[in-house]
């Protein structure tokens, strides 16, 4: 699926804001299944100075400095995308759950260094015990690994609500949990901690998804806005496979990933630090239009 | 507890650092023994000066840190180490330094380290001080990671010198050693003279030649600076010592900008570039943005300012990565990767349980050993010998689910060395901090370090802490000769420098607020002593009454008492208890006391050690005195006299002791600010009575800027209102005058104008035309202006003119000179729906 994307923010302050800088996580980059083959990042006001980088996941950042007194920063993404994630393996064929865990804790020395940095916990998923619980419901003993984090997805969208406001980015997991309600970041992340806890490897990705079904016309939740779901190693076959428990959906061609990490703090959109503006209000909007 | 007595090794296995097996002093003790017994006065003497110079210099414990864990106690006898002994060690650690270095270099670039199957990637990927921001993927890669280290180092039984721990991250101490030396070198001069001891201070010059080294390739005359967390931070001290000794300035994360990569200090001349941090702020706080953003002590920018290679940070940031304990095990292999070296210096033995085999072996010896988190924040040390049996399985349990979160280890038994307990020498268990910088392409040891007693029962108590009891190191040289000082620090021209206006736009902003401080202490404390001394005497006449009522209604104003008591009749029990409560916490005086203490203590880095004992440990005496007077105004006196004198004493420190650059300008200048405003609020108040009973006014005006003496000298008792008034307004040769302080204000300000080319406006030259005019109303006969409300009107216009004149100019200085910049906040999107 070809998309053109355009993911616009705006924040207005409350008084002048004399400099700032920002960190964006906002450049979308290519994933196995994904290409990035256009994209453009504009500002108002202009930076006097803008960086790019390539963190430590592989993602692209780009760094903005403000120089001249702004009471509102638009920035603006506007790119083209060609997705296609690999058709997903069939999940009763995966190897069982505990033969990944022990691959990639492999007596402290495991093969995949690269996989094997999400297991541990991370600032925004530490581990709860009640998750822990949680996810053992679907991990049985020696079930196949996509089968049961399949499995989990649906258990969370079936548990949890959907429910914007219930939540924001400060509270905590277990809370979160506790309160069976949240927005997408929040579904990602129980969904995360329920497969650390187990050994297994879990990286929370950034992204949009498709707001019309081109039939249907059902919108899916985390339309018109960012979105989130999770990664989930199913070992050297199947490799990462992105499953989205606020849809109860494996990623096909409806999701376009930006950016992935631990959790939601190594991949935020934009993030910033300003000198003035007292308080602050911000506004997204996303359009992501198929294009054949 | 008994059941650890079984578990630690008694003392006699250990090594004895003094005694060999034969029962004789080893060689390289004899010096030290033989001088100490030749003491006229015993060591015992010697002990108390070193430890009360210790106390005054404020090193054995951070002013504002009033934790009594926090001290550190003084012990005279050094550690003696014997020449060859020492260069091993030497070696040993410049070959450890090194491989961190590498080892850092390779976990923030390749990680070669964990795809090759030397390190395990947990100790990487799940420590705390891992910092995913440092990791170089394609900005300028760090010259150096680590530029200079600490460790500390146990003797065993065997008699091998091992490796208990590795300080990366903020290694700490080294300021504390040389500051020992000196104290020692001063209260035991005799040892020096004869014991080849050799020298700390070519150490110094050495780092200070390191920083530069390592600063942006471009910078021939790099801009160096200490970065410091602030005065609460427990090593503040130390923060300020080093900076002397390195020769650069200490600054805040708060005193810096980045902009355009390029970070610099904010001074009062604009913005000054800086090229190379000394970093004594935990890496995770260094910015904002892409740190810990609930950060304040850092500089948003700074770690895109470190990728661009515009700044360098000694330590690079995240270099705190490498001392976990966890990697202990698998150095020995990684040296041999690395360098093609075996390790000179053996680790102390140490089971990482993410390895299997080390788990079970770990859980079989479990009661035996003590186990330690090893990655996230806490590293406390958990005995296992004195847990209760429930902790135990919690601890069990806790392992299994995370076994590589903890590291295992047994009890050690280090050497023993003398220490003095006052009345002898008795053997104590000794741990050896050494400091380590980087030279070139090699790295440089301290020839000495900190040696110490490590607290509690069993020595891996309290670890990295520099508490409990301390000494110095000495290493001694083959030869005397060796003992000369090597040359002077490599020579860079330096352009001459007269006081500059590169002091920060903080350190400007303190030294007014402390300038006012300490006179606003002066004219509180001379209110209240004339109020006080009024009502000691007794009975009350009405004249005292007047005046006693006068005093109140300044007394509360100033808020040095409350409203009620200070308003009430002056020979009520309600004003004079009001009056013993002067030193309560809500009132005036204290707050100002309180000011002046945080001031002076933030700032130890611009005053000599007098002026800092001056306003810390003597000041603290004063108060105690005040709050003690509580209820009774004899003593309640005495100590007010002595505040009038502590000022004066501090006055005169600044005055003889600071140099007249812009410091002093701005302390001056808040000095004089706040007393003028004193004369136009306190002592020329007492006016706006009916002249019918200004006899009193006049005397308090007088009285209030110390001026009663020379207005007897001149005019001989007699008082009338035109040559008070003169006296207090206008005589511009009168320091507790009014136009005094216009004039000398006005001086500063053209002073700062020219250094720093920002101008401030000082009161219009007509007030002082007003002021004159006015005061020469008053000198009628006395029919004229007992009776004269029109100059009493003048007199109040023009007063309050002037008020406002000093409250405006006060603002104009603030935001003209002071980094008026707001308090950064984050800002942020949330993940999305």
């Amino acid at each position: 699926m070809h998309y053109l994307l355009s993911h616009r923010t705006t924040y207005t302050y409350a008084s002048t804001v004399d400099s700032a800088h920002h960190i964006a996580h906002l450049r979308a980059r290519d994933f196995p299944g994904q290409k990035v083959t256009s994209i453009s990042i504009v500002t108002s006001p202009l930076p006097a100075l803008a960086t790019q980088h390539v963190d430590h996941f592989g993602n692209l950042i780009d760094i903005y400095r403000i120089d001249k007194p702004h009471t509102r920063f638009d920035i603006e993404v506007r790119a083209e995308v060609e997705v296609r994630f690999p058709e997903p393996p069939v999940a009763a064929s995966t190897p069982p759950w505990e033969e990944i865990r022990a691959a990639l804790h492999g007596d402290g020395f495991p093969r995949r260094v690269d996989v094997s940095e999400f297991i541990h916990e991370s600032p925004l998923v530490p581990s709860v015990e009640a998750l822990r619980a949680y996810g053992a419901v679907s991990l049985t003993p020696g079930r196949p690994i996509l089968e049961a984090a399949r499995e989990l997805t649906s258990r969370i969208k079936a548990d949890f609500e959907y429910h914007p406001g219930a939540t924001d980015i400060s509270t905590p997991l277990g809370d979160v949990f506790a309160g069976k309600a949240g927005v997408c970041q929040d579904f990602a992340h129980v969904q995360i901690a329920a497969l650390r806890a187990h050994g297994l490897a879990a990286g929370y990705v950034s992204g949009y998804i498709r707001t019309i079904h081109s039939r249907e016309e059902i919108a899916l939740r985390g339309a018109d806005a960012s979105h989130a779901w999770v990664a989930v190693w199913c070992g050297e076959d199947a490799g990462w496979v992105h499953l989205d428990p606020t849809n109860d959906l494996i990623a096909q061609e409806d999701h376009v990933a930006v950016a992935w990490g631990r959790d939601f703090s190594d991949v935020s959109p934009l993030r910033g630090v300003i000198l003035g503006g007292d308080s602050h209000s911000y506004g997204v909007a996303v359009t992501l239009v198929p294009t054949g | 507890m008994e059941s650890l007595r079984g578990l630690s090794s008694s003392p006699a296995s250990a090594y004895d650092e003094l005694v060999t097996g034969q029962k004789s002093i080893r060689y390289h003790w004899q010096g030290i023994l033989s001088v100490i017994r030749a003491l006229p006065g015993g060591l015992g003497e010697r002990v108390e000066s070193a430890r009360r110079q210790l106390d005054e210099s404020g090193a054995t414990v951070n002013l504002l840190d009033d934790r009594a864990a926090a001290r550190w106690t003084f012990d005279p006898l050094p550690l003696v180490i014997a020449p060859d002994e020492w260069s091993r060690i030497e070696s040993g650690l410049i070959q450890r330094a090194r491989l961190l270095d590498k080892v850092l270099a390779d976990i923030y670039g390749p990680q070669q380290l964990l795809k090759e199957h030397l390190l395990p990637p947990m100790l990487v990927h799940a420590n705390r001080h891992f910092l995913r921001p440092a990791q170089v993927t394609d900005g300028a890669e760090p010259q150096r990671h680590l530029c200079h280290y600490a460790v500390d180092l146990v003797r065993l039984s065997d008699g091998r010198w091992h490796v208990l721990a590795d300080h990366t991250e903020l290694p700490a101490g080294a300021g504390y050693a040389l500051e020992m030396r000196r104290v020692l070198a001063r209260s035991l001069p005799e040892a020096f003279r004869s014991i080849p001891v050799r020298h700390l201070r070519p150490f110094f010059d050495r780092w200070h030649e390191s920083l530069r080294s390592v600063a942006p390739a471009n910078v021939s005359q790099p801009n160096m600076a200490l970065l410091t967390p602030g005065s609460l931070s427990a090593t503040y001290f130390e923060h300020v010592y080093l900076s002397r000794v390195l020769g650069i300035p200490l600054v805040e994360g708060g005193d810096m900008v980045a902009r355009d990569g390029q970070v610099s200090i904010k001074t009062l001349a604009g913005l000054r570039p800086v090229h190379v941090l000394l970093r004594r702020l935990d890496s995770s706080f260094a910015d904002p943005l892409e740190m810990r953003a609930d950060s304040a002590l850092g500089v948003t920018g700074l770690v895109e300012a470190t990728r661009s290679g515009r700044i360098a940070l000694a330590n690079a940031l995240g270099s705190g990565v490498v001392e976990t304990p966890a990697m202990m095990p698998f150095l020995e292999r990684v040296s041999e990767r690395l360098l093609g070296e075996p390790l000179e210096l053996p680790s102390l033995d140490v089971w990482w349980l993410g390895e299997p085999s080390a788990l079970s072996f770990a859980l079989a010896n479990l009661d035996l050993m003590i186990v330690r988190p090893c990655l996230g924040q806490d590293r406390e040390p958990i005995i296992v010998g004195m847990l209760e049996p429930a902790e135990r399985q919690a601890l069990v349990d806790r392992i299994r689910a995370q076994p590589g979160q903890f590291v295992a280890q047994y009890p050690m038994t280090p050497s023993l060395t003398p220490k003095w307990d006052g009345q002898s020498l008795v053997p104590s268990a000794v741990v050896l901090r050494a400091y380590v910088v980087a030279d070139h392409d090699t790295y440089h040891v301290l020839p000495g370090g900190l040696a110490r007693e490590p607290d509690g029962d069993t020595a891996l108590r309290s670890l990295a802490r520099l508490h409990g009891t301390l000494k110095d190191v000495w290493v001694l040289a083959e030869d005397a000769a060796d003992v000369q000082l090597p040359p002077m620090r490599r020579f860079h021209q330096l352009a001459v420098e007269r006081s500059s206006a590169d002091l920060q736009s903080r350190v400007a902003d303190n030294l007014f607020w402390l300038g006012r401080y300490i006179e606003r202490l002066d004219n509180d404390a001379r209110l209240l002593r004339t109020t006080a001394a009024r009502v000691a005497q007794g009975a009350v006449g009405p004249r005292d009454a007047v005046e006693l009522r006068l005093l109140g209604r300044l007394l509360d104003q100033a808020n040095l008492m409350d409203h009620t008591s200070a308003l009430a009749p002056p020979e009520s029990a309600l004003f004079q208890q009001g009056l013993a409560a002067v030193a309560a916490d809500d009132r005036g005086l204290a707050t100002v006391l309180d000011g002046i203490q945080r001031l002076t203590a933030t700032m130890r880095d611009r005053f000599s050690i007098d002026m800092t004992t001056a306003a810390g440990p003597e000041m603290i005496e004063v108060r105690k005195r005040l709050l003690a007077a509580r209820g009774n105004l004899d003593p309640l006196l005495a100590a007010l006299d002595e505040i009038v004198r502590f000022v004066a004493t501090l006055s005169g420190l600044a005055q003889e002791n600071m140099t007249r650059g812009t410091g002093w300008r701005f302390l001056d200048l808040g000095r004089r600010l706040e007393r003028g405003l004193h004369i136009l609020n306190a002592a020329l108040a007492p006016f706006s009575i009916s002249p019918i009973d200004w006899d009193a006014s006049m005397r308090l005006a007088l009285e209030l800027c110390d001026s009663t003496i020379t207005y007897r000298t001149r005019y001989l008792g007699q008082l009338q209102p035109a040559p008070v008034l003169d006296l207090v307004i206008l005589d511009d040769a009168n320091p507790r005058g009014l136009v005094f302080q216009l004039r000398a204000i006005k001086g500063h300000l053209d002073y700062l104008a020219r250094a720093s080319g920002v101008t401030v406006a000082a009161p219009p030259d007509s007030l002082e035309a007003d002021l004159e005019s006015v005061v020469r109303q008053f000198g009628g006969d006395e029919q004229a202006w007992r009776h004269e409300g029109l100059a009493l009107a003048l007199l109040r216009d023009v007063t309050s003119d002037a008020e406002q004149h000093l409250d405006k100019l006060s603002e104009a200085i603030t935001r003209a000179y002071f980094s008026h910049v707001p308090a950064a906040q984050a800002v942020g999107s949330s993940g999305g729906d």
